[in-house]
This record gives C-alpha cells, structure tokens and sequence, in this order.
C-alpha cells in the first residue's frame, strides 16, 4: 500500500516537472520572439526598405532547438572533443539553414543568380549584408536562449536530483536562480522599451528623415505578460522541490491549474490595463521630466565643475593648433513650430478625465510603495535612521496621532451623547442598541468586559439569567454545571473578568484574543443547548 | 523578486517621463496591476477558504477511526496552491502529520480521509490544521491560517470478565446473612410455611388458598449494592522503575470492573487522584456510582484521559470521599500500596458499613504482610502483576 503512494506521489511529481519544464521553455521561446520584433521594428525604422519579420519564426525555432541541444548536450563536458563536435555539426546546419530561407523568403532566382557567382566571388555573395545580420540575430538569441536554458535548468529538480541534494544536504540556491532569471528577462524587457523609445524620440528630431513608428507595442505587452506567466511558473518550481524535499503530496494538476489560473489572471489584468486612461496625465509626465531635467541640470553643473581644468587646457591649446571653422549659421533648417493638438471635448470632462488618471495613478504608486516598504522592515528601519526623514516620520506620528486625538474626542463626544440619548429609552432598545457597539473603539480591558457582559446577555436568553445577588464565580459555576462542554472556558473567562474588572493588571491584546475564543466557543455550546 | 520588480518600476516611471509614451503607462499599470492585484488576490482567497474535520470523536481500543478533512474555497477566487498541515498524534498514526498541497478552483470542495487507530489509551489533538498559501508569482511572503484541534478519545482496553471470585449479583456477599434488610420484595424467589413472627405484609394470599396453609413470600437478600472503584494513580506510591506498566495495568483493570459491573445491571462510581488533562489544577471529580451504558461511557472517558502524577496519596483520598458513600457501598481498591495506614482507613471505612476489595497492581512492597492484614480483616484480595492475571478473571 505504501509503496503504491509512493508511485503515485513520483508519478505525480515527474507529471508536473515534465508539464513544467515544457512550458518554462516554450514561453522563453515566445518571448525571445516577441524581443526580435521589437529589432525587427527598430530595423524597418532605420531602413524601412528591409523587411525582417521572416526571422520571426526562424528565431523561435532556433531558439526551440538551442534549448533543447542544450539538455541534450549538458552530459558532454563544456568544451570537451563531443560537445565541440556536436556544437561544430550544429552550426553549420544551422548556417546553411538560415542561407536557405533566405533565399526562400527572397525567391529562388536570388539563389541561381547567387550560384552564378560563388565560383568567383563566394565569400561576397555568401556573407551578404542581410545574411550575417540574420546571423549575427541567431547568434544573439541562441546564446541568449542558451543562457535561459541554462538558469531554468538549475530550477528544476527531478527525483534522482532531489535524490542527491538530499542525501549530500546540499541544495541549490533556486531563489537566487529565479531572481537572476528575473533580472535577466526585465534586461531584455528594458532594452525593448529603450529601442521603442528610440524610435518614439525621432519626433524630437533624434533620428532625421526617419519615419514615425507604426503600429502598436502589442510584441512589449506580449513579452511582460508571458514574462510573468513564466516567473509563475518558476515560483511553482521552487515550491514543488520544497515539497518534493519535504515530501508533501501534490495534486497532479497543480502545475496545470497554477498555468491556467496565472494566465487568465494576466489576460484579465492585461484587458484591464488596456481600458485605463493613459492620455489624460494633464503634464504629469511633462513635470517629471522637468524635475528629471532639473537633476540633470545638477549633475550637468558637477561635471563642469569637475572638468573645468581639463575646459580650460582645451581651450588654451585651441589657441595654440588654430580653430575649427564656425558653422554656417545661414545653412540650418528652419524651426517649424509644431501645430498644436485642436482641444477636443468639454473643459470639465478633460478635468474629470485627468483627475481621474492623477487618482488612479498616485493611489496605485502610493500603495505600492507602502507595501513595499511595509515588506521591507530593513529599509524602513534605515529610512528612520536618517535625520531627515526621523523628522519627517516624526512630524508624521504627530499629525496622526493628533488625528486619532480629535477622532476619539469626537467618537468620545458621540458616544456620551448616544449614551444620554439611550438611558432615555426603555430596556427594550438594549438590546438592539447591543449590536452596534463597535469593538475596535474598546480598549483591552473593556473588550474583556464586553465579552464577559455578552456571556451574560446570551445565559439569560438561553434561560440561565445571572441572579443579582450571585457573585461571578457562582454564577460561573452554575453555567458551567449547565453546559458542561464549555465548563473551562466559563471558568477562565470569569477569571479574565474578574482581573479585569477589579485588577489593575495590564489587559493584553493576546489576553482578549484567548477571552474571545473562549466567548466563541461558549455561544456555539449556548445555542447548541 | 518583489526588490527587481519595484526598481524596474522606478525605472519605467522615469522611462514614461523622458519618452512621454503611453505604452510604458500601459506597462507601468501591468506590473504594478500584478504587484498589488497578486497579494489582494491570494490573501482574498485565503479568507475564503474554510476546513472542516469530522471523526467520531470517542473510541474503543484497537478501533480504527476515518478521519474526514473537507476543504472548501467560498470564493470566485481561486487559491492556486494551498498546502495543508495537519499535526497527528504519534501514538495514533506512523505518519505523524497530514500533508497536502492542494489547487482549488472557485466555490471547489474537496476531501480527504485518512485512518487513525486507537494503539494508546488516551486524550489526543487532531490538529491545528495549518493552511499555507501564497500569491502566484512569489512577490509577497507566504500567507497563513490555521483551523482549531479537536479532540479525540481513546478508552482504555477492556477485559472481558466472567468470574471475579464474588458472587456475580453481590460481589460483597460477605453482607448476605448477616443483614436481610437488602430483600427485595420485587423479586420473589420462594414461599414457605407461616411461621410465628413473620410479617403479615410478607403473606402470599394466593398460595395460601391454594394451599390451604398460611404461607409467605420468600425474597432475594442482596441485589444491588453500589460499588465505587478507587484508583491510585499517585506516582510517589508506585515503584519508579515499573510506574508506567503498574499504572496503565490498573487503568485497564479498572476500566474492566466498571464494564463488567455495568454489564450485571449494578451501579458503579470512580474515584481517582490522577490528574485529569480537562481538570489541570485539581482532581477530576469523582464519578458518583450510577448504573447503565452512559454511565460506563462517562467512567471510560476519564480512565482515557486520567495520567499517573505526584498528587495527593489514596488514604487522604479515601478519607476524604468516604463520607460522601452511601452505607453499603463496596470499595474496589486499585493501588500498588498497602501500608498499615491504608488497612487503617479501609477498617474505618468497614466499620461504617462499606465492604471493600483490594486489586494491587504491580510490585506491592511487603506483600506476604498486607496479605497477611487483607486476611486479617477479610478484605478479598486479588492481585495483579501483568496483564496475564487478569486473563485468570475471563475464567
């Protein structure tokens, strides 16, 4: 019997390592793809005459296949007779394939027209410029795939691995693999951003004769979403070599469901952010670039500072080799100022609109920042060391506790005034009134009296009212003799009452965590009576 | 993993300033999207996860016991992982803990069973169940909940008695002859003839007719008379290096009396000065002699839960609750001490008309000399040193 639990629990983790590892690798795939179109973009934008979107697939095959000789050569030592062979082999197939869909993208015409020529001048009409920059594109995802292989390689962990590192004690390190693989997937994000950027700045007269971007950035938004899809999965990776070291059981499809429910999450968030407003930042973007400026302008004035004895050496020795022609002031194109935007729609709703955006924007960042410094209590505990913010917090504390201050004077005032209101009413507003106090505004103490009064409220109801002249204790024993399934928790909540009603102790969050457990469990035996 | 994500965020901030592009606006909303959506999303769902376990929570010896854990995700959210811990007593269980790691889709239940078997006498938790969760991406710190232990009971093993040495309506039959006043007058069991100084309430008319001679009713003596077990469990008393055996030896011998006892349809009680895990600063409070199953059921509980302790010894005890006896009661002793003051309360106790029975358990030090008292003041007397002699009472 045991063993069969035992195939199971292997059967279920080889399952969800294979389902796993497959994903990691198609997903990197993909996302490789959607880099290249970003390059592709970039290229067209520099020589809109080319047309590369043919090594879109090409390079999501490649990459298939670097991932995949990777595991198949990882036996073979690094460099050793077999694995040159193998890579050698590889290259050259590799090489000669991408030549032919060259020609095959191109027509064959191309190809004939080339063989005419190879006899004499191979190496020219072989390596043409399009061809080694196809190369010089395979060389870059191979390795880059090459190199995701690799880390995804070290986050997995199948049973004859774990088998290993648990009898050796040692483990390999799978967060720092998965934060270096973060690292490196948000690099190649950057970087498509950087070139989409570049191509957004020819408006600035960066890139001149240069045509404006066309089309969306839908490839950068594919890129993050299947980025996250994959961290997911890597986090579903480290957890299940924890429980596989642990070996904990784990449904067979977890990997599945983690894949499933992580996409529809992204593909759910992805629809949202597409709906958000990102037009109506009314010169949020333009006063963080005038604040980026300013802190450019500062660091512009520390380099010349720095610098200024080198300036003055050049400009000495410029008077000694001559200088260089002034420009022709004349030949400079013309400024055209740029037409403004015609203002569309109503004032109010473009305010609307923006205030909306500012909320939306500043909540979002505001939060996130609170989470992360609320995550990270060495960070917070180094902001606190500096003067500045120790000021800054403290003036913080003073405000809010000044807040709370006029909060329970004024939440004091109402309750005095509601009490006043309520001793005017008969008993039968007790009652209702009793639902509405408001726990979180009692102190400790009070809490502990309010929990022992409920016990009372709930006795008398169930037809075990507290006689005046009975004292806690005997009207505890007395409830306790009644409902003998909560006689301890009758016992020990009386005693709470008792120190807190008639003791100077100090009355603990902890203490009214236990009392109200104990106040739970005597109403379930209550209305189980 | 959480550190990268927010720098990349600061970085596309500054990104979406210089390039004033609304495509990094979009990612910005992404990123952040799934930093703050991720952690709501996995603590939400949490909360709505409830866990319910249901045993039968009182058990025989030897009895295997299912045990049922449904888990239940009240939400629209699923909890993509959820890894559950369930701390099980070692004494019921090899496996020690429950362990799954489970993925709940929304509003999904689901059960799991797994076996207990009842190897100890004893008052065991099942559980804290432990619920571990996390958002999908590793961002936030794992999440955790935790559902309250339950409480199971394992009754002490029970011997099944035939012959005790006492006679099986009366096991003090020593009272039999010498006081009548125990004659029932529901259970007639003869007639006889007149004879001067009966009582004419005792007269069987019918038989009388019959007959043609006075006649009267013969009744049974002695059916009922109520026994209370007293059980030293007071480890100063036992010998250190047999304490353990000698005191679970009297538990089940004790437990055993008050089935066999119950089973004759006789009221039993049981007084004890170990210590009770329910009662954590005093005695458990004795059990007032009582007949039918219930009854039994409420002794057992006890002797499942009572433990061995440095408490007060048996002779305070005895002293203590024999004043609270009805006259006649029939004292069972289970003790691995027979000293001189002993035999003096158990005289005292005799003498207010209570009949008692000595069962020592384990190594009794000077044995030939408390059997030698036992004799002299005509307390039975039967001894126990290991779990074969009370085989000898199944005969």
């Amino acid at each position: 019997m045991e063993n069969t639990d035992q195939e199971s629990l292997r059967q279920d983790y080889a399952w969800n390592e294979r389902f796993t590892v497959f994903v990691q690798h198609l997903l990197i795939c993909l996302m490789l793809a959607c880099a290249l179109v970003s390059i592709v973009r970039f290229g067209r934008f520099l020589v809109p005459s080319w047309n590369g979107a043919y090594l879109v697939p090409v390079i999501f095959l490649l990459c298939l296949e670097a991932m995949l000789t990777q595991r198949l050569v990882r036996r073979a030592g690094f460099l050793s007779g077999e694995w040159l062979r193998y890579r050698l082999a590889e290259w050259v197939v590799l090489l000669v394939g991408l030549k032919l869909v060259i020609y095959l993208v191109r027509g064959f015409d191309r190809l004939l027209a080339d063989m005419a020529q190879w006899r004499d001048r191979f190496v020219e009409t072989w390596f043409s410029g399009e061809y080694l920059f196809a190369v010089s594109m395979a060389v870059l995802f191979w390795g880059l795939a090459r190199i995701f292989a690799e880390e995804l390689a070290q986050l997995e962990g199948d049973e004859r691995l774990l088998q290993i590192e648990r009898e050796s004690g040692i483990t390999t390190e799978r967060p720092a693999v998965r934060r270096s693989l973060a690292g490196l997937v948000l690099l190649v994000g950057g970087v498509m951003i950087f070139l989409e950027g570049l191509m957004r700045l020819s408006g600035l007269g960066l890139f001149p004769g240069s045509p404006s971007p066309q089309g969306g950035v839908w490839n950068i938004l594919a890129f993050f979403i299947l980025a996250l899809v994959l961290l997911a999965l890597t986090q579903f990776s480290i957890l299940r070599v924890f429980w596989s070291l642990e070996r904990i059981p784990i449904g067979s499809n977890l990997g599945s469901r983690w894949l499933l429910f992580s996409a529809l999450f992204l593909a759910g968030l992805a629809l949202l952010v597409l709906l958000l407003p990102t037009q109506y930042s009314l010169g949020l973007l333009d006063v963080l670039a005038f604040l980026l400026g300013v802190l450019g302008l500062i660091g512009g004035i520390l380099l010349l500072i720095l610098f200024a004895p080198l300036i003055l050496i050049w400009f000495a020795l410029s008077f000694l080799f001559g200088r260089s022609p002034r420009p022709d002031l004349s030949r400079l194109p013309e400024m055209i100022p740029q037409p403004q935007p015609p203002a569309t729609g109503e004032g109010w709703s473009e305010l609307l609109k923006s205030i909306l955006f500012w909320a939306l924007f500043l909540g979002v960042i505001g939060y996130s920042l609170y989470h992360y410094i609320s995550q990270n209590q060495e960070l917070l505990d180094a902001l606190r060391r500096l003067p500045l913010a120790g000021a800054v917090l403290r003036f913080l504390r003073q405000l809010r506790d000044l807040i709370r201050g006029v909060n329970q004077s004024v939440g004091q005032g109402i309750q005095a005034g509601l009490r006043r209101l309520r001793a005017r009413r008969g008993a039968a507003h007790e009652a209702a009134a009793w639902r509405y106090t408001s726990l979180r505004r009692l102190t400790p103490r009070q809490r502990v009296l309010f929990f022992y009064l409920a016990m009372l409220r709930r006795g008398g109801e169930q037809g075990l009212p507290r006689h005046p002249a009975q004292t806690p204790y005997e009207y505890a024993r007395e409830l306790g003799g009644q409902v003998p399934d909560v006689e301890q928790e009758v016992a020990a909540l009386t005693e709470e009452f008792i120190e807190a009603r008639y003791s100077r102790h100090d009355i603990t969050e902890e203490d009214v965590g236990l009392v109200q457990g104990w106040w739970q469990r005597i109403k379930h035996a209550l209305r189980g009576r | 993993m959480g550190d990268s994500l927010f720098f990349f965020l600061i970085i596309l901030t500054l990104l979406a300033a210089i390039l004033r592009a609304d495509f990094v606006l979009t990612l910005l909303y992404l990123l952040l999207g799934v930093y703050i959506a991720g952690q709501l999303w996995s603590r939400r769902a949490l909360h709505a996860v409830q866990a319910r376990r249901s045993f039968v929570p009182r058990v025989f010896f030897a009895e295997k016991v299912p045990v049922i854990l449904e888990i239940e995700n009240k939400s629209l959210l699923p909890v993509v992982w959820l890894q559950l811990h369930e701390s099980l007593p070692p004494e019921l269980t090899t496996a020690g803990l429950f362990r799954r790691v489970v993925s709940l889709g929304p509003r999904e239940k689901m059960r799991f069973e797994y076996l207990l078997e009842g190897r100890k006498r004893g008052f065991y938790r099942i559980g804290p169940l432990r619920l571990n969760s996390g958002d999908v991406f590793g961002i936030s710190e794992d999440l955790q909940a935790s559902i309250e232990a339950d409480t199971l009971t394992v009754y002490p093993r029970m011997v099944p008695i035939t012959r005790l040495g006492l006679p099986s309506r009366s096991p003090q039959g020593a009272l039999k002859h010498r006081l009548p006043v125990f004659e029932d007058p529901s259970r007639v069991y003869g007639r006889r003839d007149y004879v001067a100084g009966d009582s004419l309430r005792r007269v069987d008319w019918k038989s009388t007719a019959s007959t043609g001679r006075l006649q009267v009713k013969l009744f049974e003596l002695s059916i009922a008379l109520e026994t209370v077990i007293l059980l030293n469990l007071n480890a100063a008393e036992y010998e250190y290096r047999t304490r353990i055996d000698a005191t679970e030896l009297g538990i089940v011998a004790a437990a055993s009396i008050a089935s066999w006892v119950t089973s004759l349809r006789q009221a039993v009680g049981l007084v004890t000065n170990g210590v009770d895990p329910l009662h954590e600063n005093s005695l458990p409070p004795p059990v007032p002699a009582r007949r039918g199953r219930a009854h039994l059921m409420r002794i057992l509980d006890v002797l499942a839960r009572v433990q061995s302790a440095e408490t007060c010894p048996l002779v305070e005890l005895l002293q203590r609750q024999v004043l609270h006896f009805p006259w006649g009661t029939t004292l069972v002793l289970i003790t691995p001490n027979l000293d001189s003051d002993l035999f003096d309360g158990l005289f005292q106790a005799q003498r207010s008309g209570m009949s008692v029975v000595l069962v020592p358990c384990g190594p009794v030090p000077n044995f030939p000399e408390a059997r030698r008292r036992a004799e002299y003041f005509g307390f039975p007397l039967y001894p126990l040193l290991s779990e074969r002699d009370l085989e000898a009472w199944r005969q």
